[in-house]
């Protein structure tokens, strides 16, 4: 994938892996082409046709910043990092 | 500061979120461990591997127990999570809830764990005796749990 991207509106994200999404794709972060005003339905959508293997996650998966969780119609504002939360866990 | 929220590798420690719930008010003290079993649905488990979203994880915890503090008859709460490779019988997560009495501390400790469960970023992966590996099922975010505004206007 070329990051270097020739489209001067695209604009990257990186998206951390957790749990089960990192086991499906095999890697512990992508990188994912997206618009400057892509919300988090668009990002979705991005990481389905960017990253198949993990499609089949992405419904049942949250997207989070470092502090929140986000709806899918919220905007990705100024975040470069975000995270994939597959399915938790935890107790 | 009314609450403590932890995130650890290393083992959790029940007094210690006890004696941070203790208050000269507080008639009513619970205490709820979570511990690693050794079967789940009938397969032998050996271990479970606890893995978390760090720092969301530590925020949500946060967040959670300033949730339950919400319940003004809530004195204080406590809550710890362990993350790494643990062994039957250890404990994956403790939480604790003080109150002036027992309803109010079973309610607040009840509403800790159930968060947790719900809306924590861990992950469980459990290791059967077979030598099988497998992600426990979990819980898909809720809707209301998720925030809809720019990331950006929002202060912390």
């Amino acid at each position: 994938m070329d990051t270097s991207a020739s489209d001067p509106n695209a604009r990257w994200i990186r998206l951390v892996l957790h749990a089960r999404a990192a086991e499906l794709s095999g890697e512990s972060e992508v990188h994912i082409q997206t618009s400057p005003a892509a919300t988090v339905r668009d990002l979705k959508a991005a990481i389905g046709s960017q990253v198949p293997k993990l499609a089949g996650i992405l419904a049942s998966s949250a997207i989070a910043t470092d502090t929140d969780y986000l709806s899918d119609s919220a905007r990705l504002g100024e975040e470069n990092s975000l995270h994939l939360i597959p399915p938790v866990s935890g107790g | 500061v009314t609450y403590l929220a932890l995130i650890s590798e290393g083992l959790l420690d029940e007094r210690e979120l006890v004696r941070f719930v203790s208050t000269a008010a507080s008639g009513g003290i619970v205490v709820f461990s979570g511990v690693v079993r050794n079967q789940h649905e009938g397969r032998a488990v050996n271990s479970i591997e606890y893995s978390a979203a760090r720092p969301l994880a530590d925020e949500k915890l946060a967040s959670i127990c300033r949730e339950v503090l919400e319940d003004a008859a809530i004195h204080r709460v406590a809550a710890a999570h362990r993350t790494g490779h643990l062994q039957i019988g250890e404990a994956s997560v403790i939480v604790a809830a003080s109150a002036a009495h027992r309803d109010d501390a079973f309610r607040g400790a009840r509403r800790l764990i159930d968060r947790i469960k719900e809306a924590l970023p861990v992950w469980k992966k459990e290791h059967f005796a077979d030598g099988s590996v497998e992600w426990a099922p979990g819980f898909t975010i809720r809707d209301s749990d998720r925030t809809a505004g720019p990331v950006t206007e929002r202060i912390s």
